[in-house]
């Protein structure tokens, strides 16, 4: 692969895959060495892969790999049976509710989510792949997802919600002045 | 189907293209919000709040230098597979950088001083990384030549300094905060490096004219100082064709 293809590959997709490590790992620098590691092992291994169509969903199942190799490594795997259910009915929230909030504090509340169900949330925001996609690179059948999805989104209403009621502001009584 | 098995899929519905609607999976449900108005306004709320929750995540701006560290990276790697870089060495030499940089970057009194080995060490690992290629300016071509027929040993002979190198077009880096000039030349059909720097005073080296040998994998550097600047000539094809010239 020339220079200037990875080169392309890399201004294509580093962003994205930057802010999906983020969501998983919760640290900025581990984020950073992660994305840096998914591109390293396309440089040694991925640029054989013939249809560069594919590189895309190679990346982002790659980085998602790394992530579960690391954390197994540091034996910080959970369970998805160990994790509370996703509520039925998740608070109902307001579009300008959500846009009032600052970047980081929904970054904040999507990284509360568990990983099982944080994954594939973070996909589905970041809105590069289709949900056949996400399936393929968290290696989970399509139903999974989509109950995946449902109960992650669950679980981040529940955080944005607990942050909007922090951030409701409480007047203080007006004292009449002359 | 029932709303709450159409809230399900719907869920995982996103309007922007790639979910096709005529995907059967969604159709189903997306003929299901036609048919129930409550069901329609929640699919509305939910698409709405699912786009301000995107466009956030969207405002996430990775660390400045990532993508450049990334195409560095591959850079090493490539050159790692065509078999001279020794992983080790190159890990030793960055650990190096960090231990000389920190204390500059900390303390913000200027560069710090950089020494022979750290300078070799540089040399070797900007070779690895992120030599760019030979410039070809009529400048740089002539200086090149100079250098190419320069007299054994190269260590007396080169005279030339920091400044003339720039004055020419040579590729400029930058070194722990100090500016460094390279130039490619071929010699007897060996590519070699040379790489000066002004000589920092504070460094505490005297000027070496006995050039000091570095070895990593099969890449090699030779350093060396007169009274104003500090010399690595490197080449990446071993120390036997340093050392033939030195």
């Amino acid at each position: 692969m020339s220079d200037d293809v990875f080169t392309g590959l890399v201004d294509a997709h580093y962003a994205s895959l930057y802010r999906f490590a983020l969501s998983l790992t919760r640290s900025g620098a581990d984020a950073a060495d992660l994305t840096q590691q998914t591109f390293f092992i396309w440089a040694t291994k991925g640029s054989s892969l013939r249809d560069t169509a594919k590189a895309r969903t190679w990346l982002f199942t790659t980085l998602y790999r790394e992530f579960i190799r690391t954390r197994r490594r540091d034996g910080r795997m959970s369970s998805i049976e160990d994790l509370p259910p996703g509520d039925q009915d998740p608070p109902d929230l307001r579009a300008e509710d959500v846009a009032r909030l600052d970047t980081q504090v929904v970054l904040e509340a999507l990284q509360e989510v568990d990983t099982a169900f944080r994954a594939p949330l973070s996909l589905f925001y970041l809105k590069d792949l289709s949900y056949l996609e996400i399936a393929e690179v968290l290696d989970v059948p399509i139903g999974t997802v989509m109950s995946r999805l449902s109960r992650g989104k669950a679980h981040l209403r529940a955080a944005l919600e607990r942050r909007l009621q922090g951030a409701r502001v409480i007047e203080f009584p007006r004292t009449q002045t002359r | 189907m029932k709303p709450d098995e159409a809230k399900l899929i719907l869920r995982a519905h996103r309007a922007d293209g790639r979910y096709r609607t005529d995907d059967p999976l969604f159709a189903e449900a997306l003929a299901e919000t036609a048919r129930d108005p409550a069901l329609a306004a929640w699919f509305t709320r939910e698409q709405a709040v699912d786009a301000a929750v995107a466009h956030k995540i969207d405002g996430i701006q990775p660390p400045a230098g990532l993508r450049e560290s990334i195409l560095v990276g591959a850079r090493a790697s490539r050159l790692k597979r065509r078999g001279w870089r020794q992983p080790l060495w190159l890990a030793a030499a960055a650990a190096l950088m960090l231990a000389i940089l920190l204390p500059a970057v900390l303390q913000r009194r200027g560069p710090a001083p950089v020494g022979a080995t750290a300078f070799g060490e540089f040399t070797l690992a900007h070779l690895a990384t992120a030599h760019e290629g030979h410039a070809s300016s009529p400048g740089l071509l002539a200086m090149a030549a100079a250098l190419a027929l320069a007299p054994q040993p190269l260590s007396t002979s080169i005279t030339i300094d920091f400044d003339e190198l720039r004055a020419v077009g040579c590729q400029t880096v930058r070194v722990f905060g100090h500016e460094v000039v390279e130039i490619c030349f071929e010699r007897q059909g060996t590519w070699y490096h040379l790489y000066v720097m002004r000589r920092d005073p504070r460094s505490g080296d005297r000027p070496g004219a006995a050039p000091m040998l570095l070895e990593r994998g099969g890449a090699a550097a030779a350093v060396w100082s007169s009274a104003d600047s500090v010399y690595s000539l490197v080449t990446d094809t071993g120390a036997a064709a340093l050392r033939s010239l030195l």
